[in-house]
């Protein structure tokens, strides 16, 4: 019997900007800026957004449910209280674990075909 | 706590700039996210003026750029005419819409860019090769003048040294 497609089948796979995004706030709250450096920092500067990239991502994972906007900022008395921040939903959160589930799958592949080292360090 | 900035006056010209850049973007992105990106424009560019060289200026400046383009390509504009002297939806009905003056303000500053470059790649060609032909031109130029002044009569004998006399018996 087929199953019932959810939520989760119409995102997925999804962009790497937007799987970046979703893994760096999935340790926490963050703005906009933070973002940025946090993905820039988890991909080894490979993935630099741009802010319009940035904020077009945004306003699409925020209307998909993949993020919400954070009633309460981190640390008011640290920073610009102008600042938004978000953080990842229920949605979200699993819709990172399914990709990275994939993505997974996807490197065992290559492994297996000699693509990649066998080693998870490389070389 | 940021540090402030080591170069304040580039870094609000960049700022000015990108203002510019962000009223381009379609209007619900600059309605919902028109500070935020500011903002973050500001932070970033703040971290950027810190190293010091041109280098990672003009990384920076092409990133910025490239980010626009491909904002404008994949963000969705809306269709709805907007007037730049903000009358209503149904006032500015038949004047240009944003996505228009997007595109005609990108391809103005392309123009710009490149008419800048041109200029600048032609001061420094002729700065680099003060060419025989140039010192030859001028020279061949002056001589002429010169001629002129001394002997009128024999400067351009093609060229008639009064009136013609048409019809005078």
């Amino acid at each position: 019997m087929p199953r019932k497609p959810d939520a989760l089948d119409y995102l997925l796979p999804l962009t790497p900007a937007v799987f970046h995004l979703l893994v760096a706030l999935s340790d926490g709250e963050r703005h906009g800026y933070g973002l940025m450096r946090q993905v820039s920092a988890d991909t080894d500067g490979e993935l630099v957004l741009g802010t319009g990239t940035l904020y077009g991502c945004l306003k699409r994972m925020l209307a998909a449910g993949l993020i919400e906007e954070a009633d309460e900022r981190p640390d008011p008395d640290l920073d610009d209280e102008r600042r938004r921040y978000y953080r990842i939903t229920d949605l979200g959160a699993r819709a990172v674990r399914a990709d990275a589930r994939r993505l997974s799958v996807a490197v065992a592949a290559a492994r297996t075909r000699r693509l990649l080292p066998r080693s998870a360090g490389g070389a | 706590m940021r540090e402030p900035c080591r170069r304040p006056k580039l870094l609000n010209l960049a700022c000015w700039l990108y203002g510019a850049v962000v009223w381009t973007y379609p209007s619900e992105l600059q309605h919902d996210f028109g500070r935020e990106l500011r903002i973050t424009f500001r932070n970033r560019a703040e971290d950027v003026l810190r190293h010091p060289g041109l280098a990672p200026l003009l990384a920076f400046a092409f990133h910025i750029a490239s980010d626009w383009i491909r904002t404008l390509a994949i963000e969705p504009g809306e269709a709805v005419p907007v007037s730049v002297r903000g009358l209503g939806r149904t006032d500015a009905c038949g004047s240009l819409d944003r996505s228009t003056m997007s595109v005609g303000l990108l391809l103005a500053t392309l123009g710009v860019c490149l008419m800048v470059s041109g200029w600048y790649g032609w001061l420094h060609y002729e700065a680099s090769f003060p060419s025989r032909y140039s010192y030859s031109t001028i020279a061949i130029g002056r001589h002429q003048r010169l001629i002129r002044v001394l002997r009128p009569h024999e400067t351009s004998p093609s060229l008639p040294t009064d009136r013609p006399r048409l019809n005078r018996r």
